[in-house]
């Protein structure tokens, strides 16, 4: 008989709160972290955003050398993985940092044009034109030395490995919801194939920065736009485990990722927005690996807010599996409280399932993408 | 651990590469076997006053036959166009249109995405103000940011737009482990297919950030070459002269496919990806460990899961970036694995010819290394006129062997400490 993998341990950061106890407070009681945003770590702003609450870098006790960049997505990861880990009891348990998984999806760190504002600035000629002489000469001591660095998507994972010590497998993928449940799935292949004892996976959101794509939307003031447009910040990570190996050191466990499914729907000249297909054959797929029909799901809880184009496909995928009465519980809208997550969306939403009641025994999880990658996960709460 | 599942075997049933030494992998890995270096003096933008002026561009003639349409063209940018042209040949190589169950087939694309152009830094900058932050409506007025460099800036766009061109409906995805993302995009692929998540993954990466932001960036690290005699002589993986990498371009594409299903359809192997190996150093940022330990430990990772032993190994390709530092933890390392045999083993690197086109590297150099073992080619490491006795490797110094061999395995290390391992066998055995 297969070994089921479980969630031993969770964190959270998002605008509901710096963990997952504050968040799920926030979240049951329908408390929203979006806000209009005057200015963000010392920048002005002027838009609704659901931002993550700061971290210090003192907060995370961090190895020499971990926080040089300070970027927050390695804040938030470095955070949320510290909570789940430490939730897991991974600190105390024999599971050597090369035996530990590390798979993020990794929203945008954000290309900061004001990081070059300087340097550009005093390396204008006449004509207003960037002037590459002025500029390697005068220009680029107003520059980093680590600025690139900062730009990658993969530093938050670096770090964060830095600060646990882990050294095993890792992967990380960007930039969409749909790369958190991929990070999933693939460190629970690390976990069956015998190449990891245990795997913290999830998601990281974008970086709210103002030259993203919220550039060139419109900002409204009042009322607030719709909640897709709003970007939020945080990271959700689970610690998935074996049960066994779970059982066997004593670890408590409250759910179990029983099934995943993906599919891409592109979109051809000329032809038909083809996501509707996507969501239909990935929450197909993720059923169909879980053993289970779509009348055995108690909760669904989507990707998309209605009135968007993706929504509409989405909907109508969810009523060619589910049939009319797909189910959607009258919980507050996820997105309506954080924003849009980009990359830790789905994980976020993992992380909260995993504290639902009871009666919502078998969830299934949507994570889209704007470019038609679909994603869908299935969990199962079982306690150990 | 979990008990190990049974494994569908993945084997390579399409190559494709456009390189600085040629449009395709037959062009370019004849001008590799001859030694011959594809760097040059920076015409892409003024480097004038930078400590480096080279680079590895690949020709513009070359990418002129690939056209883009429709939103592909809108979005078109040079990574898009250098990935498409080596997945036409790959696709082409594997018949990948004639597979009727497109829900089978994905794609997997390392890349670091385009970095915005100074030109659209210059134009941005007029409508900030670090006190009162953007002025959105003056920018509004002089038409605003065009949203196709967000887009360009997307990691996941070029997987996207494979996705849609070659009508790849599995799962699609985007790796970003900076200069592993191309071999970790194919690991992951591996995985992909090995576990049943897709019969056929088309995989590898692609980079195109010869470009003024991008340079600047790699600059300001001083992680690239600053003192060599001529263009062509500056990447000089492990000799005692080496001081720093040469940026490069590129793209590598491998259609990797369930041997069964590929037997079935009549497509012929042209090898096979027996392991994968993936690990992080977990130790700095900004410097690889000193002793290369969680490299080793990729390396023994892919052998593990291909189920060899270290003396199967014919010959190694090498991540070898000419950087003082890296080359020397390879070195390590790999005398780490393989104790005694280092000395028997032969190791190239094909950055010290094409440079380091970051995530297309990890790419180009499994293509390579799978060419060299059906032609039974060993590429030289050039510029090796100097040996480093620090890195007491066995190296395949400037000129190529002709000997047969079966088994490789290809090293890619990334900023941050990604230790991404590869081991094929080359044939259809």
């Amino acid at each position: 008989m297969k070994d089921a993998v479980v969630v031993t341990g969770a964190g959270l950061v998002c605008a509901l709160g710096s963990d997952l106890d504050e968040a799920w407070r926030a979240f049951r009681s329908g408390r929203s972290g979006v806000r209009f945003v005057e200015a963000l770590r010392d920048r002005p702003l002027k838009r609704w955003a659901a931002p993550a609450p700061e971290t210090a870098a003192e907060e995370l006790e961090a190895p020499d050398g971990a926080n040089r960049l300070g970027n927050p997505q390695a804040m938030w990861l470095t955070r949320a993985a510290r909570e789940a880990y430490l939730r897991a009891g991974l600190d105390r348990a024999a599971i050597a940092g090369e035996e530990t998984g590390l798979f993020m999806g990794m929203g945008s760190p954000g290309w900061e044009a004001e990081d070059m504002a300087a340097a550009v600035t005093q390396s204008l000629d006449d004509r207003g034109r960037v002037d590459s002489h002025r500029f390697f000469r005068r220009g680029l001591r107003e520059i980093s030395p680590l600025w690139l660095l900062g730009r990658l998507n993969n530093m938050a994972l670096c770090q964060t490995a830095i600060h646990l010590g882990i050294k095993g497998e890792n992967g990380v993928f960007a930039p969409h919801a749909d790369a958190g449940v991929l990070a999933v799935l693939q460190g629970i292949r690390a976990m069956e194939a015998g190449r990891a004892a245990a795997v913290l996976a999830g998601g990281v959101s974008s970086v709210i920065h103002p030259n993203g794509s919220w550039i060139f939307e419109a900002i409204q003031e009042d009322p607030p736009p719709n909640p897709s447009s709003i970007p939020g910040e945080g990271c959700g990570v689970l610690v998935l485990e074996p049960s066994s190996s779970a059982r066997k050191r004593g670890a408590s466990f409250h759910a179990v990722v029983s099934g995943c499914g993906f599919a891409f729907g592109a979109h051809g000249e000329g032809e038909r927005d083809p996501r509707r297909q996507a969501f239909t054959r990935a929450m197909g797929e993720a059923l169909d690996r879980a053993g289970l029909d779509p009348g055995d799901i108690d909760l669904v809880l989507p990707h998309a807010e209605p009135a968007t184009e993706g929504d509409v496909r989405e909907a109508q995928a969810l009523e060619e599996v589910f049939g009319k009465k797909s189910p959607l519980a009258n919980f507050p809208s996820l997105t309506k409280l954080t924003g849009n997550l980009s990359a830790a969306a789905a994980a976020v939403k993992a992380v909260l399932a995993t504290r639902m009641e009871r009666r919502y025994r078998r969830i299934l999880i949507n994570a889209g993408s704007p470019s038609g990658a679909c994603a869908s996960l299935v969990l199962e709460k079982r306690e150990s | 651990m979990m008990a190990r599942a049974s494994r569908r075997r993945v084997v390579v049933t399409g190559i494709g590469m456009i390189t600085p030494l040629g449009p395709d992998t037959e062009e370019t890995f004849e001008n590799c076997a001859h030694g011959r270096s594809g760097i040059e003096r920076l015409t892409a933008f003024d480097p004038r006053g930078l400590p480096c002026d080279i680079g590895g561009r690949v020709r513009d003639e070359w990418l002129g036959k690939e056209a883009l349409r429709g939103a592909r063209r809108l979005h078109g940018s040079r990574s898009l166009r250098l990935l498409m042209a080596a997945a036409r040949q790959g696709a082409d190589r594997s018949e990948l249109a004639k597979i009727p169950s497109r829900d089978r087939v994905g794609v997997a694309v390392g890349s670091f995405g385009d970095p915005p152009a100074i030109e659209d830094v210059a134009f941005l900058h007029r409508f900030y103000d670090p006190a009162h932050g953007w002025d959105l409506d003056s920018l509004k007025l002089w038409g605003g940011y065009n949203p196709v460099q967000f887009f360009r800036r997307k990691p996941d766009t070029l997987a996207t737009a494979l996705a849609a061109a070659l009508r790849c409906e599995g799962p699609s995805l985007a790796t970003v482990s900076s200069c592993a993302a191309g071999a970790q995009a194919i690991g992951e692929a591996f995985r992909i297919v090995q576990a049943g998540g897709a019969d056929v993954m088309v995989a590898g990466g692609s980079e195109a950030i010869l470009t003024f932001t991008c340079f600047l960036g790699f600059v300001l690290l001083k992680a690239l070459a600053e003192r060599y005699e001529s263009p062509a002589t500056a990447s000089r993986p492990f000799d005692r002269k080496r001081n720093g990498f040469v940026l490069s371009e590129g793209a590598g594409i491998v259609v990797l496919e369930e041997r069964e299903h590929a037997r079935r359809r009549g497509a012929l192997p042209l090898g096979e990806i027996l392991g994968y190996g993936s690990t992080s150093d977990a130790y700095r940022i900004t410097d690889t460990h000193p002793r290369g330990e969680a490299a080793a430990a990729a390396m023994r990772a892919a052998l593990d899961d291909a189920r060899l032993p270290p003396e199967a190994v014919h010959c190694i390709n090498a991540h070898g970036t000419s950087t003082v530092k890296n080359d020397a933890a390879e070195s390590l390392a790999i005398e780490t694995v393989f104790g005694s045999l280092t000395e028997r083993i032969p190791v190239t690197s094909n950055k010290s010819m094409l440079g380091h086109a970051i995530a297309a590297s990890g790419a180009i150099e499994f293509i390579l290394a799978l060419e060299g073992m059906r032609r039974s080619v060993l590429l030289p490491t050039i510029n090796h006129d100097h040996p480093d006795p620090k890195c007491g490797l066995r190296i395949v110094a400037n000129q190529a062997l002709c000997l047969p061999h079966r088994v490789a395995l290809s090293n890619s290390f990334g900023f941050g400490g990604h230790n991404a391992c590869l081991c094929l066998r080359g044939g259809d055995g």
